[in-house]
Formats: structure tokens, C-alpha cells, sequence
């Protein structure tokens, strides 16, 4: 695209000499994407949008954005007319702005003895112009077929009488005929004559669509493709050549049926997942973002359907992708999770900090008093090395050890700990007990698969906090 | 490759850079991160808001325009319509599917076809006109009720302090 139309926009009319089209313009965007019309489509409450805008707008809250009044996809029905404009428009827009760019300089130049000059200037400008528009025509003609649908590629010759060209129907798929030449050339011979899309005969292009009626031409080879163009139920008047090119790309379209939505609270997950593997999109994820992506490929194949100019299912699953990577899976993938707002840049801790101070406090003052316990407990230990206490009252303070100690219990040849050592080679009773816990932690850790600190973490806080007090007592 | 989000944000910054309403700037933060955006609006006249300019930063959902921004004041602000850490409460920020307050018409609220601009002139007029039917500042609100003269004291104070005075 041209570098200095990066983002062609209404305001660029204000500061030329024709600021008058910038509302003209504005006219011929789309309100909800901000862009020329892609594929308009008529609301029942006849507001008029992209395919794509007012499918994703329906399918978020059902409502049409600029009545709300409520809406369904399936109502929607093409506005041809502003798509002709919109084409029109943007075909010409660009030489318009030189034009009006160029006149606002020499307004503000202003020598009225040029005035002659001048005005012989503009007819050259205006052959230059002409000249310049044929030779981008050409380059076009050899670059579309693979560019995507952009409004600024789009050539019609202006003011010239001719009908209107839609020649985005060159598709890198298809071959013209001998017998029908590309609907761009058949505008361009002297004779001016259109090929019927059926039978092929050449007739002036205003009889086509009479003819089009009782054509009678063989249809064992074309009958889907007229049938085709019928269940599209568009309006064909007043839109010639789009209606030929359509027919000429028919062969394709074929496979173009809009898909179906789902009722996805019907649907198991495994046959959902089947489901997007049949329509080749990924099938990964969460139930949620299944829904999510299914609706937005449903959108973005839909209007595809509905758009006179369709693109490979390659360009929609790159679209998609683009989805993905800015608003699907892969957008998420960073923030998943319960902690999601801790991970952010700008994570305000201090006001985390205020809000769960309770929590943080109540969590130290649970560290503290386990901490004390285990003292308590240990040094209860260090009695019974001497005392020969009851069995129950020493399997009340294996339970109550600290977590750290119970793995050096379960390790047991550790030689930094003395005690432990001491308990276990002391007392021949209390070995037993520790055999029955060695084996419920094998167990734990085995079923958690996890490290072997967390079990006795988990299960520490049931009995201790009773039972610390029988050791209390017992001391 | 942009996203929808992305390019309909483009468009607007352009069109509020070529045509800036009166009163109003707004863009893009950096540029790497077209997402969030700064504001500054101007206090209307005849208000006790009038001299001051009002920083605020607009921060847009990824599936913008389907869902509206956030606008938060990065001043201090006594207003009934803004909290006390500075978000706005205004019906066209709110989605039609949420209605926190249970008064807002569906018309006024969010929708697609809204932009920054209309966001940035509605939060203008709230300024001059505060809707204190559901305020989100209480306190603000009753002073602006029963006691406007205090309240339009600390309105003037948070504009001197605005402008470094």
C-alpha cells in the first residue's frame, strides 16, 4: 500500500482543497471496524455493517450496535449498492486526493495571471492521471491474484460509461475459458459484449440477465452453478458484472455453505473437539475457548460466504491465527492461572498486600504456632528418651512432629539429627509405628506423584492441635 | 499482521489527531502497546472545573470495540461520577450486559459504534454535569448535593494542584 495512506482515513480530506468528502467518506465506513465497508450486510433494522463486524456483534450480545435492536445472523442480507460505492470510492479515492491536494497548494499559490497556464496544466494532469490509473490497472491485474481483498486495490475505470468491473473474480484458481474471456477484458474489447456465464454466447451486457432467465444452454455441467447462483438469492439488477464473475467463480463457491452454529450446551466435549477437527481448526483448549474460537471461526467463514469476492480457506485460518495469537489460546496462555493479576507488569503489591493482609497474618501466626509445637514436641521427645512413657502418647508425638523432622524420621540414617536417631534406635516400639508411616507417606507420595515434602505438610494440621495438649499434659 | 482491536485503535488515533475536539488530546501511550492510551481533557468553562487540564488513562479491552475501555483520572478528582482512586462511572463505559447500578437506559450504554472521542466528550459534559442518581463517589456526591460551595472549593484546589500552582 501507497506509504502515505497507511491508514487512509476521512480526516485526510480537511486539509485539502475538497473537505467536503471527508463525510462522504465517513458514509462509506463501517461504524463498528472503522473501515471501508468489507461485504455489507443489512440488519433487520436495515443499519448496514461488515459481514464480519455485525457477525461478531450479534454473536457477542445478539443486538444490532447502533439501534440494539435484537438481530440474528441468519437475517442479514447484502447491501450490494454500498458495495459498489464503497469499490467505486476507493478505486478512485486515490487520484481524487492528488487532485484536491494539489488545488488546495495552488489555492494557496493564488497568481491569477497563471490562470490560463494553469488551466491548460490541469488537462494534462488529467491525461497524466488517466495514464497513471491504466498502467496501476495493469499491475494490478497481474499482483491480485494472490493479494488479499483490499479497497484500495480494486480498478474501475471512472466516468468512462462502461459497466462496472468487479475483477477480483481472478483467482489464482482459475483459468478462464477460451470461449469466455475474464470479465475485465470483455469490458475492454471494442464490441462491448458480455459472455453469458452459462451458455457462453456473447450479447450486450444489459440482455444478460433476461437472457440468464431461459437460458437454454446444456445445464448438466453448469446446473449446480446456476442453481448456485439462485440460492444465493442476491440482487442481481444493476450488478452485471459482479453477478458474472460470481457465476464465473461458482466452481469454488460451491464449498462455500455458511456453517451451521452449535448449540454448544448439547455437545459433549469429544464430539466438539471432533467437530473443529472436521472444519480443520484447532481443536485444543479449554471447553470455553473451544466455544469462543468455534464462534469466531463460524463469523469469520460466514462472512466469507457472504463477501462476492472470497478468499481461501488458508487466508480464514490465518485470520483466525490472528485471533488466536491476540484474543484466543495463545493470548491467554500467559495470564492462565489464579495468580494472573500478580504476573501482570504493572501489579499494584501494595495494594495486594492491604487487601489479604488477614489472610498473610493469620498464615504467620498458623507458621508460628506449628513452630512452637514442634518445639514443645521435641523437647517432650527429649523427656521420653529417659521416662519410658506409654506407647499412645508416643505415637501422639510422632504425629505432632514438624514436617521437616518427619522427613528426617523417614529418612532416618541422617546423621545430623542425633534425636531422631536416638528415638528411633531407643525405642523398639515406637519403630512399628514409624514403619506404618513410613508406608502412608510412600503411599501419599506415590498417588500425588509430587515431591515428598508435601504430604506430611498436608496432613499435619488434623490431629496435632488436640493432641498436642495430651503431650502438654503428659509433660 | 494487526488485529481487529488494533486497527480500528489506529484509525481512531488518526482521525483524533486531524480532527481533535475541542478540549480534548488523546493517543497511544508508546507505541509498542497501542492498548493503552492517555487522555487529557480540558475542565469546561463556566464549571469549577474551568483552567484545569485532567490527565486520564483509557485502557482498551482486546476485543475492543466489542467491549469498551476502562478511563481512569491520574489527578485528583472530587466528582460524584469518578471513585476515589479515579475510574470513571459513566453509562457509555458500562457494557448493555452489566448494569451494576440499575439505572442506566440501554441507549446511553457501550456499544460498538461508540468511540474514545464520544467517551472523551461525555466524560466533559459529566464533568459539567454530574449525575448523582448513582453516584460513585458518595461523599462527593452529597457535597454536591447540600454543600456545593465546599465541594466547588475542592474542585478549584485539585485544579491549582493539577497545574503545579
Amino acid at each position: 500500500m501507497d506509504t502515505t495512506f497507511e491508514i487512509p482515513d476521512p480526516s485526510d480530506w480537511l486539509s485539502t482543497a475538497l473537505p467536503e468528502i471527508a463525510p462522504l467518506e465517513s458514509s462509506l465506513r463501517c461504524q463498528v471496524c472503522k473501515d471501508f465497508f468489507d461485504t455489507p450486510m443489512m440488519t433487520s433494522c436495515s443499519h448496514t455493517f461488515c459481514s464480519l463486524c455485525i457477525r461478531k456483534c450479534l454473536s457477542s450480545d445478539g443486538k444490532c450496535p447502533a439501534c440494539r435492536s435484537g438481530d440474528q445472523a441468519s437475517k442479514l442480507r447484502q447491501n450490494w449498492a454500498v458495495q459498489e460505492a464503497v469499490d467505486a470510492f476507493t478505486a478512485s479515492r486515490k487520484t481524487m486526493m492528488n487532485m484536491a491536494r494539489r488545488q488546495s497548494t495552488q489555492d494557496t499559490l493564488n497568481c491569477p495571471a497563471e490562470d490560463e497556464i494553469q488551466g491548460r496544466r490541469g488537462i494534462k494532469r488529467k491525461r497524466d492521471i488517466g495514464m497513471s490509473r491504466d498502467d496501476e490497472g495493469a499491475d494490478r491485474r497481474q499482483t491480485r491474484s494472490q493479494s488479499r481483498r483490499n479497497p484500495q486495490h480494486t480498478s474501475i475505470p471512472i466516468g468512462s460509461g462502461e459497466p462496472i468491473t468487479i475483477p477480483d473474480s481472478e483467482d489464482s484458481d482459475y483459468t478462464p475459458e477460451p470461449a469466455m474471456p475474464r470479465s475485465s477484458e470483455s469490458t475492454n474489447t471494442p464490441d462491448m459484449l458480455v459472455p453469458c456465464p452459462i451458455c457462453g454466447k456473447r450479447m450486450k451486457e444489459e440482455y444478460v440477465f433476461s437472457h440468464l432467465d431461459n437460458c437454454t444452454a446444456p445445464t448438466d455441467t453448469h446446473g449446480a452453478l446456476t442453481t448456485n447462483t439462485a440460492s444465493m438469492s442476491r440482487p442481481t439488477k444493476n450488478q452485471p458484472a459482479n453477478t458474472v464473475a460470481r457465476t464465473l467463480n461458482s466452481p469454488r463457491d460451491l464449498a462455500l455453505q455458511p456453517i451451521a452454529q452449535l448449540n454448544y450446551s448439547l455437545l459433549k466435549d469429544s464430539a466438539f473437539r471432533t467437530k473443529l477437527s472436521e472444519l480443520g481448526i484447532p481443536n485444543w483448549g479449554p471447553r470455553q475457548l473451544l466455544i469462543r474460537r468455534h464462534t469466531e471461526w463460524v463469523n469469520i467463514y460466514n462472512a466469507n460466504c457472504d463477501s462476492s469476492r472470497p478468499r481461501l480457506k488458508k487466508d480464514l485460518l490465518r485470520e483466525l491465527d490472528v485471533w488466536e495469537r491476540t484474543q484466543g489460546g495463545q493470548s491467554l496462555r500467559g495470564t492462565a492461572g489464579s495468580n494472573s493479576d500478580v504476573s501482570k507488569k504493572d501489579f499494584d503489591k501494595d495494594v495486594w498486600r492491604d487487601k489479604n493482609k488477614s489472610q498473610f497474618e493469620s498464615l504467620v501466626a498458623d507458621a508460628r504456632e506449628r513452630a512452637m509445637k514442634a518445639k514443645t514436641s521435641r523437647e517432650a521427645l527429649d523427656k521420653e528418651k529417659d521416662g519410658h512413657d506409654a506407647l499412645d502418647s508416643r505415637a501422639v508425638i510422632a504425629d505432632s512432629q514438624s514436617p521437616e523432622e518427619m522427613e528426617d524420621t523417614d529418612a532416618q540414617r541422617s546423621p545430623s539429627y542425633p534425636e531422631n536417631r536416638n528415638l528411633n534406635a531407643h525405642s523398639a516400639e515406637t519403630s512399628g509405628l514409624e514403619q506404618n508411616h513410613l508406608s502412608l507417606m510412600e503411599e501419599t507420595s506415590q498417588a500425588e506423584g509430587d515431591s515428598i515434602k508435601k504430604p506430611p505438610l498436608l496432613d499435619l494440621p488434623h490431629e496435632p492441635v488436640a493432641d498436642v495438649e495430651q503431650t502438654e499434659t503428659s509433660i | 499482521m494487526s488485529s481487529v482491536a488494533q486497527k480500528r485503535l489506529l484509525s481512531e488515533y488518526k482521525t483524533l489527531t486531524n480532527e481533535p475536539p475541542e478540549g480534548i488530546t488523546a493517543g497511544p501511550v508508546n507505541e509498542d502497546d497501542i492498548f493503552v492510551w492517555e487522555a487529557l481533557i480540558q475542565g469546561p468553562e463556566g464549571t469549577p472545573f474551568e483552567g484545569g487540564v485532567f490527565p486520564a488513562e483509557l485502557k482498551f479491552p482486546k476485543d475492543y470495540p466489542l467491549a469498551p475501555p476502562t478511563m481512569k483520572f491520574t489527578c485528583d478528582m472530587w466528582h460524584p461520577n469518578v471513585y476515589a482512586n479515579g475510574m470513571v462511572c459513566i453509562s457509555i463505559l458500562h457494557a448493555p450486559g452489566d448494569d451494576p447500578n440499575h439505572y442506566e437506559h440501554a441507549s446511553e450504554r457501550w456499544s460498538p459504534i461508540q468511540s474514545v472521542e464520544k467517551i472523551l466528550i461525555s466524560v466533559m459534559s459529566m464533568l459539567a454535569e454530574p449525575n448523582d442518581e448513582s453516584p460513585a463517589n458518595v461523599d462527593a456526591a452529597r457535597m454536591w448535593r447540600e454543600r456545593r460551595e465546599e465541594y466547588v472549593g475542592i474542585v478549584r484546589a485539585n485544579v491549582r494542584k493539577g497545574l503545579g500552582l
